[in-house]
């Protein structure tokens, strides 16, 4: 089969990338493998064995063709039916790190097509794969979400909720990632704000994209929400689910939301002192400042040198008329700084550097076994 | 516009130290007169200008000119997008504006990656500036509005002019406060805020949403530039402020365009008036214009008490 010039432009481009060598030299070296199901299955045991080519070549397979073929899976001319659990994690892992080197390319829908054959894989397995998908799930989202690639870790995530419905991890990651995307410090209420600053300067232009925001903010809210209560309906006893969710309703102005953070007030430093954060931040949104900064006092008898309940209490201070005393905490804070300081807001969405890779790597790893 | 509170009188520390009284509720506005090729214009006094709060004419009772002693706090962005020889042309940068400082001038230095550090209280003492400069390290995500608030909340105690200089190559990743919030607080205070950012090639980044909070390194988001996210804010603050965004093609830049910030600050006029006609809260907008065709004013959008 004669692949299209762009799948061969992509073959050349991951093997140049692995290898360093020219495009003409690497053209010259490649043999050309049919696609079919057979093939395939020499990559899958290939990859297995630990090998790299099977990754390069696989990225070479014409997308709706490949597709075709995992549907095969297990079908009646699959000749190696029934699959062992190890065959199908070690597809799903070469399928894996074919999208994250077409990642590396900045292909982005060379790398949906490979994840979305991976997700294919471990549907075919059914029961059998359901604790591997899952595994799978988690790393992988993780894994984008810590390389950004936020687009596509939420295409993942559909595909997983399509495939694996009412799966408790793959719920509770849509929702995290939902509340990710509505309120990523990049993308916040105030940027939104900020609109009627800019319009009021006449920069029209400017307007439109942060209404746009606000729109797909309220948006992801609303998805946050259903899929983080659909999570903690299947595991009350999260308190990472409890604690993204009583923020998310809180941000909704959903009623339940005080109750959902005090329950976490209860759970270990970081999580109460977080819970507290939210509550003081519902608290200001509210108007009630006095309730906001007792919050924010709360936070900061758990975790002393936390960083943004400082911010938080020197402004609702401010804002008081209680000037000196949030200079003075202030003056406290950035004064101190010490070089070990752990805000648990700077961790409450991403997890601690490599430890995501690392994750990726021990499944991939027993992938190969 | 928090200076006005409980001003009895505007003490004025250069020279002579001579006493201007004014109103209990005055108001200081720092003004810009540029001719038509940019350069400041000199020379003006009280009867050169027009000033309407709230859109009534008012009185303006002092107007001065490089009278008053200068403070100015760098809060400058040490994320790790700096690393490397960024961070050498903004420390050269930094220490040309201590270098300019005259003798009753004092600065402040506040770093930032993901903390916002004091590196430098308030001083005089160039030679203790220019050592917590180079103490700083460039790490972590960018926290440009925890910074900011800090930076205006952190005035000095000793009076002067307040000039606050902002760098930050990229957009907010990890602050807990918002840009309206740091917009907010800049309302209330008379500080004028110039804002350098740095021009990134558009589309640059891999798509994205934010930064990688280990190693600072900055990523767009897929439906509007790194320019989009981070310049509004940067542009908003220097606006309501009276100051200006200045964007710099490279680093390499941020020596000259430092040392112009702060020369043209010091070109500045500071007009005291004390309010009348208008009300005691909320938000007062505030236009200046010259009573002859003599230049461009740029001043502060108004105030908030």
């Amino acid at each position: 089969m004669r692949a299209p010039g762009r799948i061969l432009t992509r073959i050349l481009a991951a093997a140049c990338l692995s290898s360093g060598t020219s495009v003409t030299v690497a053209a010259q070296s490649r043999a050309v493998r049919p696609v079919d199901l057979s093939s395939y299955h020499v990559l899958v045991v290939s990859y297995r064995a630990g090998r790299t080519s099977p990754v390069l070549e696989i990225m070479g397979w014409p997308p709706r063709r490949l597709l075709s073929i995992v549907d095969g899976i297990e079908g009646p001319g699959d000749p190696v039916r029934p699959w062992d659990t190890g065959r199908f994690a070690a597809a799903a892992w070469m399928h894996t790190d074919a999208a994250l080197r077409f990642i590396g390319l900045g292909d982005r829908d060379g790398a949906s097509a490979q994840l979305d054959a991976a997700s294919r894989v471990l549907r075919a397995g059914g029961a059998r794969t359901t604790p591997l998908a899952r595994q799978w799930y988690f790393a992988v989202v993780r894994g984008l979400r810590d390389r950004q690639w936020l687009a596509t870790a939420e295409r993942l995530l559909q595909l997983g909720r399509e495939r694996m419905p009412g799966d408790p991890v793959v719920l509770r990651e849509s929702g995290m990632l939902a509340e990710l995307l509505a309120t990523d410090p990049t993308i916040p209420p105030a940027r939104a704000g900020l609109a009627d600053v800019l319009a009021a300067r006449r920069q029209t232009p400017l307007v439109e994209p942060f209404t746009a925001l606000a729109e797909r903010r309220t948006r992801h809210l609303d998805d946050a929400d259903r899929w983080l209560r659909q999570a903690l309906d299947r595991e009350p006893s999260s308190v990472d689910c409890r604690l993204h969710l009583g923020r998310v309703a809180s941000l909704l102005d959903r009623q339940d939301a005080p109750a959902l953070l005090e329950t976490v007030r209860a759970a270990e430093a970081a999580y109460a002192y977080l819970a507290d954060m939210f509550l003081g931040a519902s608290a200001e949104r509210a108007g009630r400042m006095d309730v906001a900064e007792s919050h924010y006092r709360s936070a900061l008898e758990r975790l002393a040198d936390g960083h943004a309940a400082y911010m938080a209490l020197a402004r609702v201070l401010r804002m008081a008329g209680h000037t000196d005393e949030a200079r003075g905490l202030l003056d406290a804070s950035v004064s101190r700084s010490p070089d070990d300081r752990r805000e648990p807001w700077w961790w409450y969405f991403y997890e601690a550097p490599g430890l995501a890779a690392a994750r990726m790597d021990a499944r991939r790893d027993e992938a190969r076994r | 516009m928090t200076s006005a509170a409980a001003l009895v009188c505007v003490l004025l520390l250069a020279g002579e130290q001579p006493r201007y009284h004014v109103g209990v509720d005055a108001v200081r506005v720092d003004v810009l007169v540029t001719d038509a090729h940019g350069r400041p214009v000199r020379g003006l006094e009280a009867r050169d200008f027009e000033l309407r709060d709230s859109g009534l004419p008012q009185h303006i009772d002092v107007v001065a000119f490089e009278d008053e002693p200068v403070r100015v706090l760098l809060a400058l962005d040490v994320s790790g997008s700096v690393a490397g020889e960024p961070l050498g042309h903004l420390r050269r940068a930094a220490r040309s504006v201590l270098d300019l400082l005259g003798p009753n001038d004092r600065a402040s230095v506040v770093n930032f990656g993901e903390q916002v550090r004091l590196t430098a209280p308030w001083t005089n003492d160039t030679r203790e500036l220019s050592g917590a400069l180079e103490s700083s390290r460039a790490q972590g995500a960018t926290a440009l509005y925890d910074a900011a608030f800090a930076a205006l909340m952190l005035r000095d105690r000793q009076p002067g002019r307040f000039l606050v200089i902002v760098f930050s190559d990229g957009a907010d990743t990890s602050s807990w406060l918002s840009a309206r919030d740091v917009v907010d607080l800049a309302r209330r205070s008379d500080a004028v805020i110039y804002t350098v950012g740095v021009r990134h090639e558009e589309r640059q980044p891999v798509a994205g949403y934010r930064v990688d909070v280990s190693s600072g390194v900055q990523w767009g988001v897929p439906d509007a530039s790194d320019a989009q996210l981070r310049e509004p804010f940067l542009a908003a603050l220097s606006a309501e402020t009276g100051g200006a965004f200045v964007t710099v093609e490279s680093t390499l830049r941020l020596r000259a365009t430092f040392t112009s910030i702060l020369r043209e600050f010091r070109t500045r006029y500071l007009l005291t008036y004390s309010p009348r006609g208008v009300s005691p809260t909320g938000w007062h907008p505030i236009d200046v214009t010259l009573t002859a065709p003599k230049g461009q004013v740029t001043a502060r959008r108004g105030y908030v008490r």
